[in-house]
């Protein structure tokens, strides 16, 4: 197995925990935030389609594909993640922008250096799309630690997904 | 054996650790042992957890060959801290399993197989061939338990950690 599959096969096994941790949640239990911060499953699922979009199209390629959506001017961008959006069009948006990172790692090699830039201040510099994916795959794996909690405090489920 | 990919696999792995280490900065004795969950488990076992069963067993026995005596032989030992036991020893158990797993870490190539290759692993359906794999998957370990440590230190004191 080559290192980029190896890199890839752990991020598709964060994502599908995600989904896995999510899915059987009903509408209610969603929405719901189970932390005093605030953010619920779905919020925390839309942000992740929006990291996803964020670091393998605005970042490694310099440029994304539209939003599906356009901005919201009552959201605060400095607020717990939550969403007014429907449930299906959340879920279609992150298995979309999944798919769309897919391509990206299909069309470029790993040692390739980002073509765009990050908007905040990083510890490290990104260096090549290498160092994105392996963001992603820390950045899914510590929400999929959120959604575990999140999850067991809602109906008591632990343990869901590959990982 | 440095390479500039094993040098950002160690920083990641190391931002995680010290993530870990950050989130439970400050709880009292009483905090790290408080059960938050209806499964029941604290900080403190997560921690221990994360020593025997992430940092010892991958590092120590799989990459470095260790014997594999040295875990608790009742059911989830890992994760049960003896009351008598001050929280700090765990936290030292913690650093230390980090600085062996380092020295292993920093002598072995990422493309070096398993000293031991453990027959649990085919039925998790998972294979670890090299270093790299073994890298990763504790650095997923170790981020999807700063991820419950960060939900679960919310719920004891409201404290929160600047969102990835």
């Amino acid at each position: 197995m080559t290192d980029d599959h190896q890199l890839r096969h752990f991020l598709d096994a964060q994502r599908a925990s995600v989904l896995a941790i999510l899915d059987g949640l009903d509408e209610s239990a969603l929405r719901t935030p189970v932390v005093p911060s605030g953010w619920t499953p779905l919020g925390l699922l839309e942000h992740l389609g929006g990291a996803e979009r964020h670091w393998f199209q605005h970042v490694a390629t310099g440029t994304a594909d539209p939003a599906p959506w356009p901005p919201d001017p009552s959201e605060d961008p400095d607020g717990p993640f939550t969403t007014n959006r429907p449930t299906a069009a959340v879920f279609d948006f992150y298995r979309k922008q999944c798919a769309r990172s897919n391509t990206v790692l299909d069309e470029m090699p790993l040692s390739t250096p980002p073509r765009g830039r990050h908007n905040q201040p990083m510890d490290e510099p990104v260096t090549d799309l290498r160092w994105i994916v392996l963001h992603m795959i820390e950045e899914t794996a510590r929400h999929a630690g959120h959604l575990d909690l999140a999850r067991e405090l809602l109906d008591g489920r632990t343990g869901l997904g590959p990982r | 054996m440095a390479t500039a990919e094993k040098e950002l696999l160690q920083r990641r792995l190391a931002g995680q650790r010290e993530h870990v280490l950050g989130i439970l900065d400050g709880l009292s004795d009483e905090q790290l042992r408080r059960p938050v969950l209806p499964s029941g488990w604290h900080c403190l076992g997560l921690l221990q957890h994360l020593a025997l069963s992430d940092e010892h067993y991958w590092f120590r026995c799989v990459v470095g060959g260790e014997p594999l005596d040295y875990f608790p032989s009742e059911p989830n030992g890992d994760w049960i801290v003896d009351p008598g036991r001050p929280a700090s020893d765990v936290l030292e158990q913690y650093r230390d399993e980090i600085a062996h797993a380092d020295a292993i870490i920093a002598a072995t190539d990422l493309e070096a197989p398993p000293a031991y290759t453990d027959p649990q692993w085919a039925q998790w359906g998972m294979s670890f061939p090299d270093l790299r794999t073994i890298m990763l998957h504790v650095l997923v370990e170790t981020s999807v338990h700063a991820g419950h440590l960060d939900a679960v230190r919310e719920l004891i004191d409201g404290r929160q950690w600047i969102v990835l």
